[in-house]
């Protein structure tokens, strides 16, 4: 019984189109992510194309995406005997319950199985194509795609199918099923939002019901050697998230899948019905009124009325908002804070709130609202009464458009509603009502709507229902990997524009004026497509597609007729108007050719590299900013000088983007067009020592609109750009050299040198800023509009205003790197001086939150870092916002430019979290010293002198204003950030002293290692070896210090029992894993005992460990209460170093009393191994116990 | 009035709904006979403007029915033979809908014409009461409604006393006969005495082809003294059946009784008022025994037909 049930499900389902169509697109998926380099699901970087891991990502990736299978196969098997109308004619055969359900949900959970399947066979068959680059793809493993389809698919689809199942047999409704999957959904999403703290990981993995998470958490720190090579296996989350799902799913399928109740049909919903007013029917009435010319408005409002009528008092809809209001509250939780710190709710983050909780949601409320609402009628019954009254198509097409339409934005509005709330109750008053309309209706309801079109017309084109929701959902995914194809142009990609990024600064920016073009392009697009949704509208279920095209010209009317020529001639003309303005106007590249020109850039001047090039020495430079034209008119007088060894006969300059340039006092010949670059001569060669004077005259300006690529360095309020970005730079210029060392093989370049050796010791003169990168005296003249202020390093010897223009004259009188920055935005200043130093913040006006404390960690920062490391060069320090288009702060010569995005705008009243302003611009004063007077050498390593030294001295301040156990969790964010930087390595991972610029070293390791550094050998010694390394190379042209010279003034403050670690850390990719097994407190004995299991690897730059010797101290530390929880006033009752080895540990310490205020001995309660994390340990969770 | 020029009609399953249907339909109740499966609702339906023939033409009063849809609906009405609601909408809300579909836009006109086809119908008393609540009969009456609505010159009825009482049946045809004077109402049905009771004029149609058209006393009249009837045992009718063209075999209290079309009285037989029914069961089997030697003599270039398919 059970199998012949289940027999006919596979049979019934096996000769459906739908199972042909979706195995079609889960095995061309996976197939092309495989096959076409541009199209990826999983993998990147060093792992292989067919990699464990990439085979198990994508087939969970798109296992997701199999809940629309579930819903299409195993629900509509619940419920077809319904909609189908056989159910009473089965429901009176002998059958039993149990065995008849149970074989149909098996039957339909094998189909989806089956298409499911083709996953791991698009991906095999994938893997086999010969125009696979071979090094990138590995040994074949028949385990790779097993255990993955075993462990994840089988039980993901099985969960889903038994939700669906029940949830349909239940409510007997597909309306039921969609919202359960959007519910599915809100579940996931809402996991995720909840649980995204790292200590909450557990929480997160075990309840996806996908297992997605799950598998994440067990690889997050995977190294690429390994994702090539380790299968997934039923190990720590995953295990846990497996076993709740499958228990939920029949939970579920057998509690309330109502499998064994007898088989009934539906029961109608039989009112009583209420008797009529009693009087006598009225049988003489007039019944001959007809039909009205003219009657067409009537109907359209009517239809209109009745469409939103039906879709708002169906059962879902309410439902539906709910969701809605739960997607979006969810989002409440912000993951996104810089360190966990929380953001003030701003108009901008709320809207972007909204556009996330409802982006892939509305797609599936798009898809699902479409299909119900064209084919209303049809599923009805009432289509053939309704089809043959006299009505326009389009008054049926509108009415029902409109209905959808009401769906979405009424979805917004609650967004809207919950965000607005959600600032008020956070106390931000300040809400941009007119942001909200503009950014939702214009630049996010208005594209989705034409979505919505484009679902109709399709639904129009399909012979039913399913169909057309599979053909719009396999758009809509095709679409999200359009510019992984090629098709980068929005031109190209239905209802799409340039990306709107806002800034509370500049607003809209250049955003507005291309979204009028591109949504009246579109527009037009959508107009035509909704004539022919008309004109081919179905009336009658034969009416067949040929006949209704046969007939398009009386199904268009004139109405019609008139909005395809119009459309089509918007759509060309505004079509011409964008191509003008992207492609001819400004410079369109695909990141195609962007590739192959970089690789003729590299093929044609790699061999000039070493060309010795003149140095920049003298700067005079007149920067005239004209905001509203966003124009920059500069004239720069520069010295160049020798001072090389050798004679400069001529020399390769790069022109900026978007700029004309003319050059006095040089000869330029060579110009190329292709990469902007062209050769500089002198009249006679400049010889070793010489100086000469050139002007360089800059026209950059902005005219028309771009595709993409928006020049976010001139904008109309909160200009910021820096010289390498305004002038021609000198010299082959590397950063333009392909990085990817796949792209590169494909054009035949050697593979990717990222620096150069750190022994290489003829690098050693030449700065990590650039090879002739050095000292400057330095003077500008800046003038912007009378609104704005400008900004360049520098002290302000003038200012005037002449003409509706203000102008700066900026100069400086110590030497500065060859490296300013030019600003102009309208900014109100607040000023402090302090100890003869003045502090200023420039900041938008609405943006005043965080200034005292930007202050308060600068005098900080100035105070601890003169005392530790030497006098600071400048008299003042300013720090200046900018749009958060660019999201860092950089440090240049007394001047400090902040994004917007970053430090203005978090909430720090919560004093719980970390305080990621105060960090911040204590890094950034930092650099004054580290990189701005100890400048790097251009080898290996170099970034370590910059950001990792700025890292460890704002830790010291942040350690000093906040404390160990605040500083614990900064740490734990660090550890967490490298581990994970380090599993997505794209080429080598270095040991610490060999950074080649990866941020997740130079940053986040750094953190770490110099702090593990500072505790073996004392804080005060470490500053002492680094003031020292500063007085020894403290603006030195001739030699710049390496990670060398940093070592080697560590040791020189060091005991020998440390240099062992210290190298250690420096030289080699060491991980530990230190865990905490057990602890036991015996009060009787004031003993803690404790097993610790320790480990020590250490890896090569695939990541590949080797298991090492360890024996070393590490820290073991008493709590009186959870040292995670700030709230709580945590102390410390023990702390002390003891030494363990590789292997189990076994430890007893004794607890000497400590009373508190009202002198009772405090109880431990938690114990904790390396709890202030100095080791780099793999697990770091596991390293606490509760007593 | 309503003119049907070779009409053919092939669904995307290979089935041919209708072939070469001529039809020439004046004001007044027309009746259209067949079996099931014949192609009735197929006709009806694309005389409903709710699907295209392959070939051929449609007039109605000067309107082109295929290629002038919306201005043919304005003056049709159209009951399916089967049909469903909105659900969660009372008789008179949805009656009221439509009737704006109909385009009668005055509200006032609207209510006049609601309320007495409720009346007319026999819902009154449930106008408040939930369509898709409706027990069959009361549900087939709501949809002689709503093809009433708008007093539609056109009135196309799919079975429509399919699930009636004998009572509602009775009222249903009245009402029909009262507006079938200056309308063109084209009623299908499988039931003989439908049209026998109504219709002036009409049509058996029987594997997508037209039969027979004729006034149903004249058709009936063709037959008459040629009908011979004899009640006989079960395991006699197949030698008879051999022998002589039987039309129809019916059971009355327990035995068959046969009717047999022959110019002389058989042996045996009595003779049989010709009724109308005699003469669609007659039509019926000639085009059944013709159809059998067509699929004969076409048996050998069925392969070849297979292809072209």
């Amino acid at each position: 019984m059970i199998f012949s049930m289940l027999a006919f499900e596979w049979r019934y389902f096996v000769r459906q189109p739908s199972f042909i169509v979706t195995c079609l697109i889960f095995f061309l998926l996976p197939y092309l992510s495989i096959t076409i380099e541009n199209v990826q699901i999983g993998g990147g970087g060093n792992v292989n194309f067919n990699s464990p891991f990439t085979i198990a990502q994508t087939m969970l990736i798109l296992g997701f995406f199999g809940m629309f299978l579930v819903v299409n196969f195993v629900a509509n098997t619940a419920i077809r005997n319904d909609t189908v109308l056989m159910s009473e004619i089965l429901y009176t055969k002998p059958i039993k319950a149990f065995q008849y359900q149970l074989g149909r949900f098996l039957g339909a959970y094998l189909v989806v199985l089956a298409v499911m399947l083709m996953v791991p066979l698009g991906l095999f068959i994938g893997s086999l194509m010969p125009w696979l680059d071979a090094e990138r793809v590995g040994p074949f493993s028949f385990y790779a795609y097993l255990i993955p389809y075993t462990l994840f698919t089988v039980p993901t689809v099985f969960v889903l199918s038994a939700i669906f199942y029940a949830a349909a047999l239940r409510f007997r409704s597909m309306m039921a099923v969609y919202l359960f999957a959007l519910g599915l959904f809100v579940i996931y999403g809402a996991s995720g939002a909840m649980f995204a703290e790292p200590q909450q990981r557990d929480m997160l993995a075990i309840t996806d019901p996908f297992g997605i998470r799950a598998f994440f958490d067990v690889t997050r720190y995977w190294t690429p050697s390994q994702k090539n090579v380790d299968i997934i296996g039923l190990e720590g989350n995953i295990f846990y998230n497996r076993m709740l799902w499958i228990l939920l799913g029949s939970i579920m399928l057998f509690g309330l899948g109502k499998l064994f109740s007898p088989l009934s049909i539906a029961r109608k919903n039989d009112k009583k019905k209420k008797a009529g007013l009693i009087y006598s029917p009225p049988m003489d009435n007039d019944i001959g009124h007809k039909y009205t010319s003219g009657a067409d408005l009537k109907q359209f409002t009517t239809r209109v009325a009745f469409e939103i009528k039906q879709v708002m008092l169906s059962p879902g809809f309410i439902v539906l908002m709910l969701i809605g209001a739960v997607l979006v509250i969810t989002e409440f939780v912000d993951p996104a804070g810089f360190y966990g710190a929380n953001n003030w709710p701003l108009t901008q983050y709320m809207i972007l709130l909204i556009q996330n909780a409802f982006s892939l949601s509305l797609i599936i409320v798009i898809t699902f609202y479409t299909a119900e609402v064209v084919w209303r009628e049809r599923s009805t019954g009432i289509g053939d009464i309704v089809d043959s009254m006299p009505v326009q198509n389009f008054t049926f097409w509108m009415s029902k458009l409109l209905a959808v339409c009401v769906v979405i934005l009424l979805l917004l509005l609650v967004g809207v509603v919950a965000t607005v709330a959600n600032q008020v109750s956070r106390g931000f008053i300040n809400i941009d009502l007119s942001q909200y309309l503009v950014s939702l209706l214009y630049f996010t309801a208005l594209p989705w709507i034409m979505l919505v079109v484009l679902a109709f017309f399709i639904q129009v084109l399909s012979p039913n229902k399913y169909v057309g929701m599979l053909i719009f959902v396999g758009y809509f995914f095709v679409s999200l990997a359009f510019n992984q194809l090629g098709i980068e142009h929005n031109m190209f990609n239905y209802s799409a524009s340039p990306s709107m990024l806002y800034s509370d600064m500049n607003g809209y920016g250049w955003a507005m004026l291309t979204q009028h073009y591109y949504m009246l392009y579109w527009g037009a697009f959508a107009l035509v497509l909704s004539a022919f949704s008309f004109a081919l509208w179905q009336r009658g279920p034969e009416t067949s597609l040929k006949s209704r095209i046969a007939n398009i010209g009386y199904g268009l009317g004139k109405r019609g007729q008139t909005a395809v020529v119009i459309g089509t001639v918007v759509f060309i003309s505004v079509g011409t108007l964008i191509h003008y303005n992207t492609k001819v106007t400004n410079q369109y590249m695909s990141s195609d050719e962007i590739k192959d020109s970089q690789a003729r850039y590299e093929h044609s001047f790699a061999q000039f590299l070493d060309d010795p090039i003149p140095s920049t020495t003298a700067v005079d430079i007149d920067v005239a900013i004209f905001p509203e034209l966003r124009k920059i008119e500069a004239i720069a007088n520069l010295t160049l000088t020798n001072k090389t060894n050798l004679a400069i006969t001529r020399f390769l300059v790069n022109y900026p983007n978007y700029s004309t340039i003319e050059i006095e006092g040089a000869i330029i010949t060579d110009y190329n067009a292709d990469f902007k670059s062209a050769w500089m001569s002198f009249e006679k060669p400049l010889l070793s020592g010489e100086s000469v004077d050139i002007k360089i005259t800059v026209i950059r300006q902005h005219r028309g609109f771009k595709d993409k690529d928006e020049d976010v360095a001139l904008v109309k309020n909160g200009t910021f750009i820096d010289n390498f970005s305004l002038l021609p730079t000198f010299g082959v210029n590397r950063g333009y050299y392909l990085s990817d060392q796949h792209e590169r093989r494909k054009q035949d370049l050697p593979p990717p040198q990222r620096a150069y050796k750190l022994e290489d010791e003829s690098r050693y003169n030449e700065s990590f800023f650039g090879k002739h990168i050095g000292m400057i005296d330095f003077k500008a003249t800046v003038s912007t509009s009378e609104n704005q202020t400008a900004i360049a390093p520098g002290y302000l010897v003038d200012y005037y205003s002449e003409g509706k223009r203000n102008y700066f004259v900026y100069e400086m009188d110590t030497p500065m790197i060859n490296f300013y920055n030019i600003m102009s935005a309208e900014l109100k200043v607040k000023t402090e001086v302090y100890n003869g130093v003045e502090i200023a913040v420039y900041y938008h006006k609405d943006h005043a939150w965080n200034i005292d404390r930007m202050i308060q960690a600068s005098k900080d920062s100035l105070d601890f870092f003169t005392n530790a490391f030497g006098p600071y060069q400048h008299r003042q320090l300013r720090i200046i916002e900018f749009p958060g288009y660019r999201r860092f702060a950089q440090s240049f010569a007394n001047t400090v430019p902040y994004s917007e995005q970053i430090g203005f705008i978090t909430d720090l009243r919560d004093a719980d979290e970390i305080d990621p302003v105060y960090y911040v611009t204590a890094h950034e004063v930092a650099h004054q010293w580290f990189g701005h007077q100890l400048d790097a050498a251009n080898v290996q390593g170099s970034a370590i002198l910059s950001e990792s030294l700025s890292q460890y001295a704002a830790l010291q301040v942040m350690l000093k204003q906040y404390g160990e156990v605040k500083l614990r969790k900064f740490l734990s964010y660090e550890l967490d950030a490298y581990l994970k930087g380090r599993s997505t390595e794209y080429l080598e991972e270095m040991p610490f002293m060999r950074a080649e610029n990866q941020q997740y070293i130079h940053y986040r390791k750094g953190s770490v290692v110099m702090l593990a550094i500072a505790d073996r050998i004392g804080f005060a010694p470490l500053n002492r070896a680094l003031k020292g390394l500063i007085e020894k190379f403290r603006f030195s042209e001739t030699r710049r210090a390496t990670t060398l010279d940093l070592l080697e003034a560590i040791k020189q403050v060091s005991q020998e029992k440390d240099y062992a670690f210290i190298q250690q850390q420096f030289s080699e990719i060491t991980l530990y894993d230190i865990r905490l097994e057990a602890a036991q407190w015996l009060p009787e004995r004031s003993q803690i005992k404790l097993n610790v299991d320790v480990s020590r690897y250490i890896a090569d730059g695939d990541g590949n460990e080797e298991k090492v010797p360890f024996s070393d101290w590490v820290d073991i530390v008493v709590f009186s209460d959870d040292p995670n929880d700030f709230d709580l006033d945590t102390q410390i009752l023990y702390r002390q170093k003891h030494k363990l080895s590789d292997g189990e540990n076994e430890l007893t310490i004794n607890i000497d009393a400590v009373k508190d205020e009202k002198n009772i001995n405090i109880v431990p309660a938690y114990v904790g191994v390396d709890p202030f994390i100095r080791y780099i340990d793999r697990d770091s969770k596991d390293n606490i116990l509760a007593l | 009035m309503l003119t049907i020029t070779n009409i053919n009609k092939t669904y995307s399953n290979g089935v041919k709904a209708l072939d070469g249907v001529n039809l020439n339909i004046a004001k007044g109740l027309f009746g259209l006979l067949g079996p099931n499966g014949a192609g009735k609702s197929s006709l009806m339906r694309t005389i409903a403007t709710l699907q295209q023939p392959d070939e051929g033409e449609i007039q109605f009063d000067n309107i082109d029915v295929v290629n002038q849809a919306d201005e043919l609906r304005r003056r049709l009405g159209y009951l399916p033979q089967e049909f469903g609601v909105y659900p969660r909408i009372s008789a008179y809300e949805l009656l009221d809908h439509l009737a704006i579909l109909k385009g009668i836009t005055a509200k006032g006109e609207r209510h006049e014409a609601i309320e007495g086809l409720l009346a007319h119908t026999n819902l009154f008393a449930h106008r408040r009461a939930a369509v898709s609540s409706f027990s069959g009969g009361m549900r087939q009456r709501f949809g002689i409604a709503q093809a009433l609505l708008g007093d539609p010159d056109l009135l196309i009825v799919d079975e429509p006393t399919a699930g009636l009482d004998p009572e509602e049946r009775n009222r249903f045809h009245n009402l029909l006969v009262s507006l079938g004077k200056d309308k063109v109402i084209i009623l299908s049905t499988h039931i003989v005495d439908d049209v026998s009771e109504l219709c002036p004029d009409m049509a058996i149609l029987g594997n997508g082809k037209i039969l027979l058209q004729g006034n149903p006393i004249e058709v009936t009249n063709k037959l008459a003294g040629k009908i011979w009837r004899k009640t006989i045992l079960p395991e006699e009718i197949e030698s008879i059946e051999k022998k002589f063209d039987v039309i129809s075999k019916r059971l009355f209290a327990g035995r068959t009784v046969l009717h047999v079309k022959a110019d002389e009285a058989p042996l045996g037989f009595e003779s049989a008022p010709a009724t109308l029914e005699d003469a669609y069961f007659d039509v019926l089997k000639r085009q059944r025994s013709a159809s059998v030697n067509q699929e004969k003599s076409l048996s050998d270039t069925d392969s070849f037909d297979a292809k072209q398919a």
